[in-house]
């Protein structure tokens, strides 16, 4: 096996070849009654023109990942520690967390490089604006062009992402488009001005499931045809199947697991991910067997357990130490690792320490 | 590794013990608990509920704690200014603890035989709670001379908030106004509430045509201007009725166009609550449609109600104070607030004698009180949500 | 939105209706036939031919939906509204005006409310939870729990006592019966604004409750995340966006802050002593000069349900989705 780079001596050429890397991110909620850790250290990493899938239970702070990266936490969210490097089409990397989430940078950076759709389209497009002056917003904003190229580019986008009619649809409010026609729309004002890295926080859970895949499809054309990157963040480990190259496991604000998605599929470590796989319904089970499900819910957040946040609900607790030991991040090889004392080195291995399986 | 990881074992246990002993305390709290919790932490909510309840037993007692009654006048005393009551008298002995109000003395201007008072404070009239003065009937049964505050001996002018131009000590009267002010509120959104519960649980329970009436005949009475409506109608209240017919008539009339806030906040409960699941399973185990109603849907809105109610309340008693101070609602000797300010309808009056507008304050005070009250009432009615 | 217009136009025939019934009944209320009273109040006596037309003119002595069709069909086809016994003139002749002064304070007030409210309430929402959100907020309570005339006679009495002036009325005594010219307006301009800020001080402490509300809602909003991640500056993002939606629902409050103007205006009037119809209806109505009460309450109704039918047609025409339902 190929000897394998800490992120400390990464070649240039691998370097130059990653879009994102998120390290030990943490950002917490300052609420009244307590602070709530939803990201409390993730890890990522995304090569240019591949695909991240982001993999969890809801609550389990995906969202709020996808949210950090671009600076749009809501209030009382803060990002309290950790870096997001981001590598810029001019070649520098710059550190996103470090910028002012109000800072002409970031605005910059968000919509032009990186952007961003959600989870209901029906809420994400502003009922009072048409269509395409919420596509041309992002192109003038971004795109050094007069109104009329920007509107002329705004019905090329919505002609790109197989909206019928795209010249009339322009001056159509939102409330006139049916679901999958507004994510659609959403994905058109996104890639407006060809960002290098897209982020679809659950972009196909709230629409029925033809439309679903043909969204689905729709981002994996235009992302063979542009070399953009995706951040998919979903529930669903069907869609991670169909169009991950890499994946990481989320669990409280942790990612549990991460590698790339042959690995995770087929050789999953961590007690989580392989309860997450087992749940997933098949054809060849037998008549009256049980579909399979993880004991016990999701703490509230205000009560994280202990050491692992997986061992209440955990079939390999390990007593005495899943509830003390905060599982360091471990390299399985290639860019496998997992959070877990199962696999855990006699001298607890640091995070980059390498290790052969 | 965090420092509370590696706590000892014993101490989590304990620690998920109190946890599940909380937990079960917040099963077992019904509706009514989780809401009364939810108002709790509404500082300034308690704090008017508290200022309501105290208008409230105002309202009950006014005979009590009022010094004298509402009629009773001393020609001498006419737009006597409000006396400050001092709580110390100083003596030979040094201060001695002795609540008193100065005398007055009238002085008349020789040119204009303008009336005016000067402080007299030689002459000192004591104060005292639990005092004997004027006998009164509480509630027409309870005999009793007893009155909260007042001149501790029996006659002497005391008036701490002055008196009007028929020498009318204005506190007692604001007291006696309160009962009127305070029940005009809550009688007339008593009715309010039987018109709106009705129409508007029919409107929202059963939809279709009759919905459209009811919701055309609301949007028709609230896009009418409501005072000139109520000027017109009161107007035509004879005058030769007796007082308690005009207070009656006054509050149906204040109902009858008030109801439609309340329909539309019941209409609109119907309408959500009908398609909530425990509904649907009632009506799917043929629980009777009145029952239903009565059984399920009712218990579930009444907090939304209380808080329309308390939300409705200020509305009608600034509506009964706007009319009758115009004169065309309630009439002497009926008291209420509104028939008090009629005394200081233009500023001559009231550059004489600015304390005639003391009851105006007792009027914003209970009305603020009541909508910080509301307002916190309807933010706990939903105590599921955060 | 021609159609939109055409059908609330349509939906207003039975308000109007309901609206002039009302009205006929204000007139018939007072017990008693009216012609009764006048003859008694009046100085001479009346000779019976006279009395004979007057019977004949108001259908009298039919039924009282006679009555009532001879009245409303003077006013549709001819604009005669009866006349006022206490002025002994047509009642048309004494409205006009009032009503012209009563609907320009009610427009200045609503402009007043809507430019001091919207500020504020944006800004007691952007800030939520900070002290300047609870001043406003109990500012604004305080602000929605004085009466008008309450609040009229304060500042009167302020006004007089510390300033040395009487502040009633609309205009300075010399413009009060003259025709109008330039200088009539500039003089009731200057005397308008006190009657302003005490008609609009509880409206506009209800719509930056209103505006507050609704833009907090809108604040939370999908769209908002969406339109920021776009790139957009915080500033231009909340006036283009959040701001934007939340003005809907303030355009509709007008549909019920205009009807408590008009209506609030009235008792004001008559405290500060304006020429609106405020004072003309309570003086009518005191004198039981029926037709012209009648009349009063009919317009100042009409005037509302206008200002309610434009209220909605610019909402209609703001937010695109009401046309659709």
């Amino acid at each position: 096996m190929q000897p394998t780079h800490t992120r400390l001596d990464a070649t240039g050429a691998e370097e130059a070849d990653r879009l994102l890397e998120v390290r030990e991110l943490k950002t917490h909620f300052f609420a009244d009654e307590g602070v709530v850790r939803a990201v409390d250290g993730v890890n990522l990493s995304l090569k240019r023109g591949q695909t991240l899938c982001v993999v969890g239970e809801s609550g389990c702070g995906k969202s709020v990942t996808a949210r950090s990266i671009l600076r749009i936490v809501p209030s009382p969210g803060e990002i309290v520690a950790g870096e997001i490097l981001f590598r810029q089409r001019d070649g520098n990397t710059v550190d996103l967390a470090e910028m002012n989430p109000k800072g002409r940078e970031i605005r910059r950076i968000r919509g032009g490089e990186i952007s961003m759709i959600f989870q209901e389209p029906m809420s994400s497009l502003s009922p009072v604006h048409t269509i395409g002056s919420q596509i041309m917003e992002a192109i003038l904003l971004h795109l050094p062009v007069t109104r009329q190229e920007a509107r002329k580019r705004a019905a090329y986008m919505l002609d790109l992402v197989g909206i019928p009619r795209a010249n009339e649809q322009l001056d159509a409010y939102s409330f006139e488009l049916s679901g999958g026609m507004r994510q659609r729309a959403m994905i058109a004002i996104a890639l407006a001005c060809e960002p290098q890295l897209l982020i679809a926080d659950e972009p196909t859970t709230a629409l029925d499931v033809t439309t679903q895949a043909n969204i689905l499809d729709l981002i994996r054309d235009l992302q063979q045809d542009s070399g953009m990157s995706v951040l998919f963040i979903t529930h669903d480990l069907g869609v991670v199947a169909e169009i991950a190259d890499e994946v990481v496991v989320m669990y409280l604000g942790r990612d549990v697991e991460s590698g790339d998605v042959d690995s995770i599929f087929h050789e999953a470590k961590h007690p989580y991910t392989r309860a997450l796989l087992q749940s997933i319904p098949r054809y060849d089970s037998r008549d009256n067997q049980r579909l399979y499900s993880i004991k016990g819910t999701v703490p509230h957040p205000f009560d994280r357990p202990n050491g692992c946040p997986f061992h209440p609900r955990c079939d390999d607790f390990i007593a005495e130490q899943c509830n003390r030991i905060d599982p360091p991040r471990q390299r399985l090889g290639g860019e496998h690792s997992v959070r877990c004392l199962l696999y855990a080195t006699a001298d607890e291995a640091p995070i980059n320490k390498e290790m052969r399986t | 590794m965090t420092s509370a990881s590696s706590r000892p074992p014993a101490d989590m246990r304990s620690d998920q013990a109190t946890e599940i002993q909380s937990e079960t305390r917040i099963v077992v709290a019904n509706q009514w608990q989780l809401i009364w919790w939810k108002f709790r932490k509404h500082r300034l909510a308690m704090f008017a509920g508290a200022v309501t309840a105290l208008f409230y037993l105002v309202a009950l007692f006014a005979e009590f704690i009022a010094p004298y009654s509402a009629g009773t006048y001393s020609a001498q005393h006419t737009f006597l200014p409000p006396q400050t009551v001092q709580l110390f008298q100083q003596t030979e002995a040094g201060w001695r603890f002795y609540p008193h109000v100065y005398g007055h003395k009238v002085q008349v201007d020789p040119e204009s035989y303008k009336r005016t008072y000067v402080l007299d404070e030689t002459v000192v009239y004591p104060v005292g709670l639990f005092v004997r003065g004027e006998e009164y009937k509480l509630w027409g049964i309870f005999t009793s001379d007893r009155h909260l505050i007042g001149a501790a001996l029996y006659g002497d002018p005391v008036y701490l908030i002055g008196t009007d131009r028929l020498g009318r000590d204005v506190l007692s009267r604001t007291i006696h106004g309160t009962r009127v002010s305070m029940s005009v509120g809550l009688v007339g959104v008593g009715l309010s509430l039987l018109l709106g519960v009705i129409l508007g649980g029919i409107s929202g329970y059963y939809g279709g045509i009759v919905d459209n009436l009811i919701q055309r005949t609301i949007e028709i009475l609230r896009s009418l201007p409501t005072i000139p409506l109520w000027m017109g109608l009161s107007a035509a209240i004879p005058l030769t009725w007796p007082p308690v017919r005009v207070y009656f008539a006054i509050t149906v009339l204040l109902s009858l166009i008030g109801w439609t806030t309340l329909a539309r906040e019941v209409r609109g409960r119907f309408l959500s609550l009908k398609t909530e699941d425990f509904v649907i399973a009632a009506r799917l185990d043929g629980v009777r449609e009145m029952q239903i109603i009565l059984r399920h849907m009712v218990p579930s809105m009444t907090s939304h109600i209380i808080a329309s109610v308390t939300l409705a309340i200020p509305g009608m008693i600034l509506a009964e104070t706007a009319l009758s101070f115009l004169g065309i609602g309630l009439r002497p000797p009926v008291v209420s607030w509104g028939v008090l300010l009629q005394e200081a309808q233009n500023v001559r009056s009231i550059a004489t004698a600015p304390w005639l507008l003391f009851p105006g304050l007792a009027v914003v005070v209970a009305v603020l009180g009541m909508n910080f009250l509301g307002d916190g009432l309807r933010d706990a009615a939903d105590p599921y949500q955060t | 939105m021609i159609w939109y217009i055409a059908r609330r136009i349509v939906y207003l025939i039975p308000t109007l209706l309901v609206v002039s019934v009302i009205a006929f009944l204000v007139i018939q209320l007072p017990p008693g036939d009216f012609l009764a009273s006048l003859i008694s109040k009046a100085e001479e006596t009346i000779d019976q031919a006279q009395v004979d037309a007057l019977r004949e003119r108001y259908g009298l002595d039919e039924p009282i939906y006679v009555q009532y069709w001879k009245w409303i069909s003077g006013i549709i086809t001819r604009g005669d509204f009866g006349d006022s016994f206490e002025w002994n003139r047509p009642v048309s002749d004494l409205i006009w005006e009032r009503l012209g002064l009563t609907m320009v304070i009610s427009l200045y007030t609503l402009a007043f409310i809507w430019v001091v409210a919207i500020p504020i309430g944006i800004y007691s929402a952007v800030k939520q939870y900070t002290i300047g959100d609870y001043l406003v907020t109990v500012v604004g309570f305080i602000g929605l729990a004085i009466p008008n005339f309450l609040l009229a006679l304060v500042l009167m009495y302020i006004a007089f006592r510390y300033f040395g002036q009487s502040v009633g009325g609309l205009f300075s005594p010399e413009f009060i019966d003259a025709p109008w010219t330039l200088e009539r307006v500039l003089d009731m301009l200057s005397h308008i604004w006190l009657p302003v800020i005490i008609l609009g001080t509880s409206g506009t402490a209800a719509l930056i409750r209103v505006m507050r509300a609704n833009l907090l809602d809108e604040l939370s909003k999908l769209y908002v995340d969406a339109a920021r991640a776009r790139g957009l500056s915080e500033l231009r993002l909340l006036f283009k966006y959040p701001v934007r939606v939340a003005l809907n629902p303030l355009v509709s409050a007008v549909a019920w802050v205009f009807p408590a103007l008009v209506s609030g205006s009235a008792i004001t009037s008559i405290v500060l002593n304006l020429q609106t119809t405020g004072p003309l209806l309570y003086r009518s109505l005191q004198a039981q000069d029926m037709y012209l009460a009648g009349s009063l309450i009919l317009l100042v109704s009409i005037l509302t349900i206008i200002g309610t039918l434009v209220s909605d047609i610019l909402l209609a025409w703001i937010d695109p989705r009401i046309q659709l339902q």
